[in-house]
């Protein structure tokens, strides 16, 4: 029986899309006032050119790099973690995927942005493409950056398709309630739509399909992002392990910022019906097994260095643990493990606003791991000559800053034009709860399953 | 002279009880179609759509990206005789993660195209036979007549538990 609360979840869920909260608009002036700030300062930089960051001889990637593996990071929150939900047939991601697959092409879009950003000349940024020239260059296919290139553009382009297969029906929604030229452009992202049952069996075919394809492009895309480290010899970057530690990182660092987004919009949009603590509940033991894997990576890798005794490594070392470096790697332990561990740990501290914190506290202590195994190893290279130091200048604080007001605006209008919950997706759940089965997989659901499917 | 009869419906059971009447009735699986704003369980025999591809598809497409792959770094880099310090051309740890990220991409792509069609997606004119109503929990049945006969007994069929649209 479809019950009268099943249809009124259409109205509900759509009612952003139509009208916009004072929230809303508070969130995109902010966002876009310090997005514009950025964009002032990356004109200033093509102006005077890339001397107006603290690069130097020889830390010559800093801020730039930091923020780009950051964001790609935090790029693992949606497609991965939504996949995996998909493909294990876990009931209670239904109101938390599409949050989770927004976040991905947004960071991507952020992240990807930094390559292109940190090149001097950026308007030459395609000459990083392969395509055919009369200047005699090619791409190198065996450095890691070109590497890079193919990984995200193919996780960019598959992540895209991701979150568009399943909004497909959900345009329908839209494109159904609309009128005139808001109609019309529905109509098209849409595709005509109409429901029918051969439409939503290929949907959910293509979209199993998918899951199973971009797991392994995500795990494919931050472990060569760590092999951009990895495939040197610098001290402290060779290690074995950096593509599963880089990898455990963004996994951890996005669960954090998917917590984030799920409360603000459930704050701002009022969806406290729809996402419910379970789910935060859910996420926050998520997030504490990911710290866990988070501290035991990070220990190995420290151990190893310490242990081997190699002087150039050592010195490197020493510089983050009690060297000037110290405040921002235990800043770094804290914020990474020690504040969110016990949060996690106790089910009466994982609340949604104790799951907040520690994702904060998360996030924070992401971003200062990037910069730790990027600036301390260029500061101090295999030859003592040539140490140096970092410092940023108010160009790079001010384009990092851009980058958290960009995405913020990215996902802002986002909310405003697309359900941010699948509508579809959360009333499929309802119906499966009510009748007692798992989707996809015909089986019947447990206790547990069914109140999750409800978010009870 | 074949006619589409439609008729909305307020659950999913009174939808599947009418389909099923359909079918007690002589019409074809693939002349009735169900709409709904949720996937709707209905029994395999009671709709035909088919056998999906979309698999098949997705590893052809998967096939064609590492094939693409391996032409545009194999070929692309001994035409360019790119300088490499004595070291070999052509290394398979290298280019195996390329030829990694376009099979995933082929897959990937192959896989959008292939959902596309095989949902009849993107056809203009197709929603002539769509009533926005869907977009409020209803749950249309359209039905595909051959004679004006076959509509009537499917218009009778449709309003025992449904309301006529058209």
């Amino acid at each position: 029986m479809r019950s009268d609360k099943e249809t009124t979840i259409n109205s509900h869920l759509l009612q952003p899309l139509f009208t916009a909260k004072r929230g809303w608009y508070v969130t995109v002036a902010i966002s876009g006032g310090i997005l514009l700030a950025a964009i002032c300062a990356f004109g200033y930089q093509i102006y005077k050119g890339i001397g107006v960051w603290g690069l130097n001889r020889p830390v010559f990637w800093a801020f730039d790099i930091t923020n780009f593996v950051f964001w790609i990071g935090i790029s693992h929150a949606g497609t991965l973690i939504s996949a995996i939900l998909r493909v294990t047939g876990a009931e209670w991601r239904r109101p938390v995927t599409r949050c989770a697959e927004a976040i991905t092409v947004f960071a991507l879009m952020v992240g990807a942005m930094f390559p292109i950003v940190h090149l001097g000349r950026p308007w030459l940024f395609y000459w990083l493409a392969p395509y055919p020239n009369e200047r005699g260059l090619w791409p190198n296919y065996r450095s890691p950056l070109l590497w890079d290139f193919f990984a995200i553009n193919t996780y960019l382009l598959g992540s895209l398709i991701y979150l568009y297969l399943p909004l497909i029906p959900d345009l329908a929604l839209v494109r159904d309630k609309s009128t005139g030229l808001r109609r019309k452009i529905y109509s098209k992202l849409s595709l005509n739509w109409r429901g029918t049952q051969r439409q939503w069996s290929r949907l959910e075919k293509a979209v199993q399909v998918m899951a199973v394809i971009i797991i392994p492009v995500a795990v494919s895309v931050h472990t060569i992002v760590s092999w951009d480290f990895a495939m040197t010899i610098q001290p402290m970057w060779r290690s074995t392990i950096f593509g599963p530690y880089f990898v455990a990182g963004a996994i951890f660092s996005g669960i954090a910022a998917l917590i984030i987004a799920m409360a603000i919009i459930r704050r701002v949009f009022r969806l406290e019906e729809y996402l419910k603590p379970l789910h935060f509940n859910n996420l926050g033991l998520l997030l504490l097994t990911m710290s866990l894997l988070w501290f035991y990576f990070t220990f190995a890798e420290y151990l190893t260095a310490w242990y081997g005794n190699e002087p150039v490594e050592k010195t490197v070392f020493q510089s983050k643990v009690s060297g000037p470096y110290s405040p921002l790697f235990w800043a770094m332990v804290v914020c990474c493990f020690i504040v969110p561990a016990p949060i996690l740990a106790f089910r009466r501290l994982r609340t949604v606003a104790g799951t907040v914190v520690a994702s904060v506290c998360v996030v924070i202590g992401m971003w200062l791991e990037r910069f730790l195994i990027i600036v301390p190893t260029l500061a101090q290279p295999r030859l003592a000559f040539n140490w140096g130091s970092y410092r940023p200048t108010f160009v790079e604080i001010v384009l990092t800053a851009g980058t958290f007001a960009y995405f913020v605006l990215l996902y802002s209008l986002f909310t405003r034009l697309f359900p941010i919950i699948a509508v579809w997706e959360y009333k499929e759940g309802l119906t499966h709860a009510e009748h007692g089965t798992a989707a996809g997989h015909g089986r019947p659901l447990g206790p547990t399953e069914a109140a999750a499917a409800q978010g009870d | 002279m074949a006619e589409n009869i439609m008729a909305a419906f307020d659950t999913s059971g009174d939808a599947l009880y009418a389909a099923r009447s359909l079918r007690r009735e002589g019409f074809a699986g693939d002349a009735i179609t169900i709409m709904s704003d949720e996937p709707v369980q209905a029994d395999e025999d009671l709709i035909e759509d088919g056998r999906s591809r979309i698999g098949i598809c997705a590893i052809a497409g998967g096939l064609a990206g590492a094939t693409a792959a391996l032409l545009l770094t194999v070929i692309t880099s001994k035409e360019v005789n790119l300088v490499t310090g004595g070291m070999p051309i052509i290394v398979p740890w290298a280019l195996g993660i390329i030829v990694f990220e376009m099979t995933a991409l082929g897959a990937i792509i192959a896989t959008l195209f292939r959902m596309i069609y095989e949902a009849k997606l993107a056809r203009p004119g197709a929603l002539s036979r769509y009533d926005p109503s869907v977009a409020d929990g209803k749950i249309i049945i359209a039905v595909e007549c051959e004679s004006n006969s076959s509509a009537e007994v499917a218009a009778r069929v449709l309003a025992a538990r449904g309301r006529q649209i058209s």
